[in-house]
């Protein structure tokens, strides 16, 4: 919830986290090569270096398919939030792993040649008008530069400074970069390995992440669907008071395309824009602890009736105006400029059948 | 703030995956084999050297 | 209208009690979860390591024994590469040839001709592939060079040694560098390795011809031009793709040439 850029702000979580992330990260390196040094037919493992290449690339491109199983993962359950808590730092090693697999790539096929090592990444095989022939180095260049890019902009910094929209669309190329790391490896060891092994998994990976997402998006594209029926002006009927758990909310869409969270706190209600100051995460699926909206991504927390961080923080959210009438809830889907104090609707628990 | 960027994810994921799969299945079928080729006779016997390193002179 | 929000995905929904939060401790269903599951994950990303390594195609035998430095002695010939043949009663036709090349991919700064046709010694690297020979030196002449006893070197065979053409053949195969093939990458076939091939190539690395039989023989050619000269950079693209050429096959000494105009290769 700070404003006040650390490095890094630790806890245990994020130190349970990391070590997790090293561990297996060095644990499916090391298994890696020693299988491949130990276990080779004929008694003919690859060089070490290229085994180690291909060690660092199938790493990075497992550890990515992993990162972009978490976000769709945590919309199904919430068992997967601790994953999505600290997902940058699998991010940062994912980008180690690559920068070293596009390193040692680099210097092993390309340097000490006639050439200048970056030339040749793109000159060497001139293919660029096959399809099966094609320069899969030049796809996996691109993806190490999107990856290098959102890597560089990772931190909270960059996130308040090029605005969370900004910030979100740039780390939106993630997806093509996976893409662009999938045809690499189709173009690059698909062409030569003959097992396989090899094309079930990169294509088990790719269908089960892109399956993942496009389950998890058309729940939200039919949400959105719904507002297109909200063309009405005026306050918008959500629900029941009772509706809404204690401690938790109701998501609504808004006509302009926005969605509302309208929160319950013991008789109170108040309502709030859905998307998190921080990264956009959606508070209406966190809940009210310690009396303010704690968002279920990163924990940013804010008060529900104005809309502002407790102290020492500062960030400040749209808030929308409440009112129940006849046993409903209605919202003005004017949304009130960000930490604009509002007044709690308060329920009638006598009228209401508890 | 004003927009709802899951959709969005959607929208991205509704482009690439069919685009992705089919352009990667179709390249991966594509792929080549090392031919198989007649050797005239008489090649395998000379390609059979020595394999004795131990003597350099 | 009373539930607008009927279409969104909300997880909570299954479990409304319990939320996991970063800076928080977390929750017991989150902890029970998470015991399962991350030794779960450490499981499966062992075996899944494990099964693609042990999934690798043979990268054939090569060796590049960089641990002893190997002398050679024997005549030193720059036609059509740099290469050494010595006498070697027990090899075929009493001779070995190995190639010579350079460190790295730049082979051809090798400046050999002023002891072209002369008894050397010559150390090196050894880099080797079932009884094909090549020996790796630094790329500018130094003590690494001595010319060597002529007597020692039996000189007339080997400066010029038999050759017999072996008749016309149309191959089918795969253009290589002879030095990764020999044994400095493993694998050194196929498209991973093709940029690197061509950049070899084009340093000045000899090119070879990698053929195999349907009955699972294979042959190494020494590609050189239609006239048993250096290979022409114009085969550079077609560099570790399937590719046939007509041409003429000649033993010269052990080993065995593939002539072949450069614009007789087809990509297939």
């Amino acid at each position: 919830m700070g404003h006040q850029y650390k490095a890094i702000q630790w806890n245990g979580n994020k130190i349970v986290y990391d070590l997790y992330v090293l561990a297996s990260t060095g644990m499916f390196i090391t298994i890696f090569m020693i299988t491949g040094l130990a276990t080779q037919p004929g008694g003919h493992p690859a060089d070490p270096v290229i085994l180690f290449i291909r060690a660092l690339g199938v790493t990075a491109f497992a550890l990515l398919t992993v990162i972009l199983t978490i976000g769709p993962l945590a919309r199904l359950s919430p068992r997967f939030l601790p994953m999505l808590y600290n997902r940058r730092h699998l991010g940062v090693t994912m980008f180690i792993v690559a920068s070293a697999h596009f390193g040692l790539a680099l210097f092993w096929y390309h340097a000490g040649g006639p050439l200048n090592p970056l030339v040749s990444l793109f000159v060497s095989n001139p293919q660029y008008d096959s399809i099966p022939g094609f320069p899969f180095e030049s796809l996996g260049f691109v993806a190490f530069l999107i990856i290098f890019v959102m890597a560089a902009t990772s931190h909270d910094f960059w996130l308040n400074n090029l605005s969370a929209p900004v910030w979100k669309a740039l780390h939106m190329l993630v997806y093509p970069a996976y893409a662009l790391l999938v045809m690499h490896i189709v173009l690059g060891a698909l062409m030569t390995e003959k097992s396989m092994l090899y094309p079930i998994m990169t294509g088990g990976a790719f269908l089960f992440v892109s399956g993942l997402h496009l389950y998890a998006g058309f729940g939200e594209w039919r949400a959105d669907n719904g507002m297109k029926s909200l063309k009405a002006k005026g306050w918008i009927d959500v629900c029941a008071p009772l509706d809404i758990p204690d401690m938790r909310a109701v998501i609504a869409p808004l006509p302009k395309g926005d969605r509302v969270a309208v929160f319950r706190y013991g008789g109170k209600i108040s309502a709030v824009t859905n998307a998190c100051r921080h990264q956009n995460g959606p508070l209406g699926e966190g809940r009210v602890i310690d009396g303010c909206i704690t968002c279920p991504w990163h924990g940013w927390q804010y008060r529900p009736s104005d809309g502002i961080s407790p102290p020492p923080f500062t960030e400040k959210i749209a808030t929308y105006n409440v009112k129940i009438e006849s046993g409903r809830v209605f919202v003005d889907p004017k949304p009130n400029p960000p930490g604009t104090r509002t007044n709690p609707a308060l329920i009638d628990m006598e009228g209401a059948s508890l | 703030m004003k927009r709802p960027h899951r959709r969005i994810h959607f929208l991205f994921w509704i482009v690439i995956a069919p685009i992705t799969a089919l352009v990667g299945y179709f390249s991966w079928q594509m792929r080549p084999a090392t031919p198989f080729t007649e050797l005239p006779p008489g090649i395998e016997t000379i390609s059979d050297a020595s394999t004795d390193t131990s003597e350099s002179r | 209208m009373t539930n607008a929000s009927k279409g969104v995905i909300d997880p909570q929904k299954k479990d409304p009690n319990e939320m996991f939060v970063g800076w928080a401790s977390a929750p017991a269903v989150d902890r029970r979860f998470l015991l399962g599951a991350l030794p779960a994950g450490l499981a499966a990303s062992a075996g899944a390591s494990w099964l693609i390594a042990n999934e690798l195609d043979d990268p054939g035998a090569g060796a590049w024994l960089t641990n002893a430095t190997h002398q050679v002695t024997g005549v030193l010939t720059n036609h059509p590469y740099p290469m050494i043949r010595l006498a070697d009663a027990r090899a075929p036709f009493g001779m070995r040839t190995i190639l010579v090349v350079a460190q790295g991919k730049c082979t051809s700064g090798l400046r050999l001709g002023d002891v072209a046709g002369k008894a050397v010694s010559a150390s090196g690297v050894l880099i080797q592939r079932e009884g094909r020979q090549m020996l790796e030196v630094p790329l500018f002449l130094g003590d690494w060079l001595k010319l060597a006893d002529e007597e020692a070197a039996e000189p007339d065979a080997l400066t010029n040694p038999q050759t017999e053409p072996l008749g016309k053949a149309t191959l089918s195969g795969t253009i290589m560098d002879s030095k990764c093939f020999f044994g400095v990458m493993k694998p050194s076939l196929g498209k991973t390795h093709k940029a690197c091939a061509s950049l070899c190539i084009r340093g000045g690395i000899p090119p070879s011809f990698w053929a195999r039989t349907r009955d699972g023989r294979e042959s190494v050619l020494l590609m050189t031009d239609a006239q048993g000269g250096p290979m022409s950079m114009d085969i550079l693209p077609l560099v570790a793709d399937p590719v046939t050429a007509q041409g003429e096959i000649v033993r010269v000494g052990d080993i065995l040439e593939f002539r072949a105009d450069p614009n007789d290769y087809r990509r297939i």
